[in-house]
């Protein structure tokens, strides 16, 4: 039997299937938590708290009231987004100035709030989204 | 006549309204008790930049005063983009690790710039030299200031010991949104670091600059907070990749001294252990590990495999 063909019999495939998945395997086998995963970690730790800050912030706050939304819940919801939703509200962070100004940036960075917290099924401020 | 000057009080009055720079107030009052005296670093160098250049310009002088040697035009490829005719915040950033230096982002305060300065560590900070509807962008070192006569001095385009009332710099700085970073030798502590960001800028600076001297940035952060997870995490971890695995024990065993939840350090503890030959130990650390849970919990239950295979 010529290998070529001996590579394209059943078992063989399963074999070769299996060889994959093994050597897909093997790095995975992380004898440590890496630095680089810690740091991960450490940076969505740094992105809560930010948002975190953010719903404590005064004028935030009042918004949110009146949108009917307790900033609590909000605050006991941070821990459940993920990074790419933690993401898009800190890249908001920056639109959102301290003063009473920018009443823009808050409307904004608010419903991207409620449009994550809709997902998440916290609020339903946006019913047809 | 005088509706024209009741506009004329009407728009001085709109715009002392936008222009107020409270934390130069707050500093000019506290001046004697907190900088009394002026402070200047004299042996910071001077790059007159050429057109546009002022990114490279800026940050030779912050990279050759942290003792690397380079010139503004070794630095033009890295940071400055022709299109745009400057630098992006970022690309400094990385440009500074590039060199083996730590980039610290300081937080935004005039308070923070001016101790750094005080400690001898000059700051790169960004200012908007026009108005938020009409930037100018432009990358200047902080090299000294003057309290009493409400003056900063910066390293600015073609200007050496450029000095700039110090209300006039909060705001082109604020309109830049207070964007100030370090550069500095690893082991070289900012005099405000915060922990967390400390980390943050010594775990970048491994990532892409492994063959920096990580090590002595981590000394230096554990000697100023000798409890900080992160740090005894990294610390170790590095340790343990030089292949000094008792070194590194000790410090996961100080993680779990201060922070005995945190489950990372005990599973890597139960790995040095079991290399060690210390099964039964290894165990015990690995259960602790996997009963606390956890986003790596996966990696816990491999070292347990291994444990179990190993007896």
């Amino acid at each position: 039997m010529r290998i070529t063909k001996l590579l394209r019999t059943p078992a063989a495939y399963s074999i070769i299937a299996s060889m994959l998945f093994v050597s897909v395997q093997a790095p995975a086998l992380a004898d440590v938590v890496g630095t680089k995963e810690l740091t991960m970690q450490a940076q969505l730790q740094v992105q809560r708290n930010d948002v975190r800050d953010l719903i404590a912030r005064e004028d935030v706050r009042a918004g949110l009231l009146g949108y009917g939304v307790n900033p609590a819940d909000i605050d006991k919801r941070i821990d459940s987004l993920t990074t790419s939703e933690l993401l898009q509200i800190q890249n908001q962070l920056g639109v959102l100035p301290a003063g009473a100004d920018g009443v823009l940036g808050v409307v904004l960075t608010l419903i991207l709030i409620f449009v994550l917290l809709d997902v998440l099924g916290a609020t339903d401020v946006f019913p047809r989204i | 006549m005088r509706f024209k000057l009741l506009l004329l009080l009407a728009f001085a009055s709109l715009l002392s309204a936008c222009l107020s720079a409270p934390q130069s107030a707050a500093l000019v009052q506290q001046a004697d008790f907190k900088f009394p005296n002026p402070e200047v670093l004299e042996s910071l160098p001077f790059f007159s930049q050429s057109a546009y250049q002022c990114g490279p310009a800026a940050l030779a002088t912050m990279l050759v005063y942290s003792e690397v040697d380079v010139s503004p035009e070794d630095l033009v490829p890295l940071v400055y983009v022709p299109a745009r005719k400057g630098s992006f915040q970022f690309e400094m950033v990385a440009a500074t690790r590039s060199y083996e230096r730590l980039a610290y982002h300081l937080e935004p305060s005039l308070n923070a710039v001016f101790e750094e300065i005080k400690a001898g560590h000059p700051v790169l900070v960004l200012q908007n030299l026009g108005l938020s509807w009409y930037p100018r962008w432009h990358f200047a070192v902080v090299k000294g200031f003057d309290l009493g006569r409400e003056k900063i001095i910066l390293n600015s385009g073609t200007f050496e010991n450029y000095e700039m009332p110090l209300t006039t710099f909060e705001l082109t700085w604020a309109r830049a949104e207070y964007w100030a970073m370090l550069s500095l030798e690893p082991g070289v502590m900012p005099i405000s670091a915060e922990p967390e960001s400390y980390y943050l800028a010594l775990a970048a600076l491994e990532e892409t600059q492994p063959q920096a001297n990580i090590s002595a940035a981590y000394r230096s952060g554990l000697q100023a907070w000798p409890s900080n997870q992160n740090l005894l995490m990294g610390y170790g971890n590095l340790l343990y990749q030089e292949g000094n695995s008792a070194e590194a024990a000790t410090r996961f065993r100080e993680v779990i001294k201060y922070h005995s939840n945190f489950a990372p350090a005990w599973n890597n503890l139960a790995q040095i252990l079991l290399e060690d030959g210390d099964v039964a130990q290894a165990r015990t650390a690995v259960d602790r590990a996997i009963a606390l849970d956890g986003p790596f919990v996966d990696i816990y239950r491999e070292t347990l495999a291994k444990i179990e295979a190993a007896k």
